[in-house]
């Protein structure tokens, strides 16, 4: 399992943003939903190595976060792409996945190849010379997502990685999150339902920081053929799995 | 560190701006104001070093701003997952910084230097200031950054760059107006003795304890960088270059000073005091006039000043027969009129004129030990004014001198030779009271 995560409790002062979690993720495409402030964000943050936990037991890839040496080695097959995006604007697209690849310690002599190969994964090798300060904000996501994926991680984090997207990148960027997950762990965080719908094998929804559905898109929808609502099969599952959870 | 890293970090750092500010830097520098015809290789090796009163403070604050643009691009978080450790990317970021500091500093000795080569007509470039001032500026770029990666705010930049420039103008003032040795560590003071700069070697005391205390001070902030991320590292560091600067400021604070600069006990080298042995170019006037081949671009001048000068007596007895510069002292020496060792920029200068026309009234052995009688003072105000050059009136001012000076101008021409003829030789040892005037 690249991610084991037990009795995950996460707090900010008084509010529990996490409470005792249990996820464990082999390779594939997990999406998260759930309405806002469900701890969506913070479960991706740990997971980034980002917060440690407040309770619980966290081990991803084979390796305990909370150790200096384990914790640098799974940076190295992580990827991260957080909800907003910082960028340095005087930075070319592929000075900035470059730079990105050095961090990862992508070894130097093949950090140029591997920068302009992402690039080109995430459809933006036209503008791979274009300052970051002249990109759209699609484009600027797809330059994020570009870093996430540079070093080829076994760990990949996405935090709301469709925002900005128009219809035509988003489906190539599904087309994109399926590949990887052949062989990584990928990890989206998402609002947008058809998102996982289409590339998702795995979801979980939350809700007051903890995990309240766990199952493959279809059984989720299955959830919602009785009472849900939403205009969409995943909608009207979501929607009545919140419900039941209120009840 | 990674030399790709440092690579896009010297490709897009926000220091490459330097360049193009550098034409202005130097134009507000002491460096534009001392391009005179006649040129000093300490002097102008000093200036480099002197630039950093403006580009220390201003590296600095560009540095704190180079360090605090993680937090300001809200690139904390994704850089934080990264495996390399957060130190290798700061130094990337500060080397960067550094890199176009030091390349700016050394287009400009480059053209400093190419300009002083050109003019100068004695001795050659001295590596002591500009190599303080290297130390500087890598102490100003790693301290800025330090402070920005400690604090880092958009206000950080300019309050670094304000607060560099205040600690070192104060520590200017300690030095030059308290004489608070500990201010000789200003990264701005020179770090060679100029006023006999050209008939000695250059004594290196004072360079390198500056340069140990400017080191130490880069280490101390690499230290303060780099413990977040390895506290040992970090703390070793840290305490290594506090232990340096401790040991410059202690090695300073047992400095003494003479006319050939700053002496450090424990690092002193008696040969450094040595004279350079030199052939002085003279010219013939209504004496000769000799000067030290460093200043042979203004030896016309000064003849001319001197001619303009001793006319009222010359030929009288104790008048001067010759006037030679010398590194320090002042007044007739055995015949000799000794002139200051000062460049006179290429135009009229109050102060050597002023300094000429009282070595004429005085005699060396007892200037030295002695002011200048009401009456001496008297008659140098005359020589001034009879030779229409502009003086440094401040020193000669006083009611009674002005008064004698104005009688004694009145009298009839003849009436002045002869007095002077009876009494210059008393005047110069300073035996003629003011009542005993015309």
């Amino acid at each position: 399992m690249n991610v084991e995560v037990t009795g995950l409790t996460r707090r900010f002062r008084s509010v529990n943003a996490l409470v005792e979690v249990d996820l464990s993720l082999g390779a594939g495409v997990f999406g998260l939903l759930g309405p806002n402030g469900a701890g969506k964000t913070t479960l991706l943050r740990t997971l980034a190595t980002v917060l440690a936990p407040s309770a619980g037991r966290v081990r991803l890839l084979g390796r305990d976060p909370a150790d200096p040496v384990e914790r640098r080695e799974i940076r190295r097959r992580l990827g991260y792409l957080p909800q907003s995006l910082g960028f340095y604007p005087g930075f070319t697209v592929f000075e900035f996945v470059e730079y990105f690849a050095l961090l990862k310690e992508v070894p130097e002599r093949r950090a140029r190849a591997d920068a302009a190969g992402a690039i080109e994964r995430v459809g933006l090798a036209e503008r791979a010379t274009a300052k970051l300060r002249t990109l759209s904000g699609g484009m600027l996501r797809r330059a994020g997502l570009a870093q996430a994926i540079v070093n080829e991680p076994d760990l990949l984090l996405l935090d709301e990685p469709t925002a900005g997207l128009d219809p035509e990148q988003r489906v190539s960027f599904r087309a994109l999150l399926r590949d990887i997950g052949r062989r990584a762990t990928v990890v989206v965080s998402t609002h947008l339902v058809e998102d996982v719908g289409t590339a998702c094998a795995e979801v979980g929804l939350m809700r007051d920081g903890r995990i309240v559905f766990r199952g493959t898109p279809a059984e989720l929808a299955v959830r919602g053929e009785a009472h849900g609502v939403g205009d969409a099969p995943l909608e009207r599952g979501y929607s009545a799995v919140l419900a039941e959870e209120v009840r | 560190m990674s030399a790709a890293l440092l690579r896009i970090e010297v490709r897009r750092s926000p220091a490459l701006w330097l360049l193009v500010l550098m034409p202005a830097i130097l134009a507000l520098s002491p460096i534009a104001q001392h391009l005179t015809p006649v040129a000093l290789w300490t002097d102008r090796s000093t200036d480099l070093q002197s630039s950093l009163q403006g580009l220390g403070p201003f590296v600095a604050g560009l540095a704190a701003w180079v360090a605090s643009r993680e937090r300001r691009r809200g690139l904390e978080e994704l850089l934080g997952t990264t495996a390399r450790p957060s130190w290798a990317r700061k130094l990337a970021a500060c080397g960067a910084t550094i890199t176009w500091a030091l390349v700016v500093y050394a287009a400009t000795a480059a053209v400093i230097l190419a300009v002083t080569a050109l003019q100068a007509t004695w001795g050659g470039p001295v590596a002591g200031p500009p190599l303080v001032g290297l130390a500087a500026l890598a102490a100003c770029t790693a301290a800025g950054f330090a402070i920005g990666d400690l604090l880092p705010s958009r206000f950080t930049a300019p309050l670094v760059a304000v607060a560099v420039f205040g600690l070192d103008a104060a520590a200017m003032t300690a030095a030059t107006q308290r004489h608070n040795p500990l201010g000789y560590l200003s990264f701005a003071y020179p770090s060679i003795g100029l006023s006999a700069s050209a008939w000695y070697r250059v004594r290196p005391d004072l360079g390198e304890v500056q340069a140990t205390w400017l080191f130490g001070l880069a280490v101390l902030s690499v230290g303060v960088l780099v413990v977040r991320a390895s506290r040992r590292t970090g703390v070793a560091l840290a305490a290594g270059g506090g232990l340096l600067a401790a040991l410059s400021a202690a090695l300073i604070a047992t400095s003494t000073t003479d006319a050939q600069g700053v002496v450090v006990p424990l690092l002193h080298n008696p040969a450094s005091d040595s004279a350079v042995p030199y052939t002085p170019v003279c010219h013939q006037g209504t004496v000769p006039v000799c000067v030290h081949p460093a200043y042979s671009g203004e030896l016309e001048q000064l003849d001319g000043l001197v001619t303009r000068l001793i006319a009222p007596v010359a030929g009288l007895p104790g008048a001067p027969t010759r006037a030679e510069q010398r590194p320090s002292g002042a007044g007739v020496d055995d015949g000799v009129l000794i002139l200051p060792a000062e460049t006179l920029h290429g135009a009229p200068d109050p102060f050597v004129a002023t300094q000429i026309a009282l070595g004429l009234v005085s005699d060396a052995s007892v200037s030295s030990s002695r002011g200048l009688t009401p009456a001496q003072q008297a008659i140098a105000l005359y020589l001034l004014q009879q030779s229409g050059e502009p003086f440094d009136d401040l020193r000669l001012s006083t009611h009674a001198v002005v008064n004698a000076e104005h009688r004694f101008a009145a009298l009839p021409a003849s009436e002045r030779r002869a007095w002077l003829a009876a009494n210059y030789a008393a005047l110069q040892r300073g035996q003629v009271p003011l009542g005993q005037m015309p």
